[in-house]
């Protein structure tokens, strides 16, 4: 199964890449830079995607507006959507579950490995 | 005036505080002294704050700059309430992106101004939290955008 990265900073792609190869999570990762990319990736991958790691503040679509669209097509609203961000406050975090009732996790960089590998445990096949 | 000067030294100090934990509990390492806090003018060109490296470092310098605004209007950004300017000179980002946990390729222009916009967006997104504590909410960020030693065009920033 694959796991789809969205996230605008390539250095931020790698590190999500390394510590998901490194804890032998997966061993195919599809990535994007922004959320228009990343919709594309995930119509033509959705049947082998199981979990998609999405940053916020992204160029042209954000992660907000990612998931917007992604909840308007139900076979893309059933994959689990895990916001990785440096928004920390509350409120960022209650506006991205307010967006997505079903967000299956909200990790706040800077991050720790051990911290994101527990979120994406339960959503991996 | 003697209130804007505290509001900005407030938000001065949220900033530094912010680095200041990134570095110590992320990267482990503390800072050689405490932060100084310079109140200086903005050189602006065609309502754009001017930046340049070439007033602090003598060596090629990231340059990263992220915006604030309030609500998602795109009428907005052309508003910004806020900015954010990281200057990092490229062998001390190396360092600093690494200890972080980074994997940054050292000969790589485009991966040096990528880890750069990643520093920023790193202290932009905590220094956010910083200021829901001080009533400012609503607020957006834009997405990070970097420069090799200077910005020609400039940058936005609150002018009022």
């Amino acid at each position: 199964m694959k796991i789809l990265i969205i996230d605008d900073s390539l250095m931020d792609r790698k590190l999500l890449s390394r510590t998901i190869e490194k804890a032998g999570l997966s061993n195919e990762i599809l990535q994007a830079a922004d959320g228009e990319e990343g919709f594309k990736v995930l119509t033509q991958h959705f049947a082998d995607i199981c979990l998609i790691l999405l940053d916020w503040q992204m160029p042209k679509v954000d992660g907000i507006e990612f998931m917007k669209a992604v909840q308007k097509v139900p076979d893309l609203s059933k994959i689990p959507i895990i916001m990785v961000s440096a928004s920390s406050s509350e409120d960022s975090q209650k506006q991205a579950r307010a967006t997505n009732p079903h967000l299956a996790g909200y990790i706040i960089k800077p991050y720790k490995p051990d911290n994101l590998i527990a979120a994406m445990l339960p959503y991996i096949k | 005036m003697q209130n804007e000067i505290t509001e900005l030294n407030l938000q001065a100090r949220i900033a530094a505080e912010v680095l200041k934990r990134i570095l110590e509990r992320r990267a482990g390492l503390k800072l050689s002294s405490n932060p100084k806090f310079i109140s200086r003018p903005i050189v602006e060109f065609m309502r754009r704050m001017r930046i340049t490296s070439f007033e602090k470092f003598d060596t090629t310098t990231a340059i990263s700059v992220i915006n604030f605004f309030v609500g998602k209007s795109i009428e907005n950004r052309e508003s910004p309430i806020g900015t954010i300017v990281i200057y990092v000179e490229f062998d001390y980002l190396v360092m600093l992106l690494q200890k972080l946990g980074y994997p940054i390729e050292e000969n790589d222009d485009s991966e040096m101004l990528d880890a750069c916009g990643t520093l920023c967006n790193l202290i932009a997104g905590n220094f956010k939290s910083g200021l829901c504590q001080l009533g400012y909410v609503n607020l957006e960020m834009s997405h990070f955008m970097s420069f090799r030693n200077e910005i020609f065009e400039g940058v936005l920033y609150p002018a009022d």
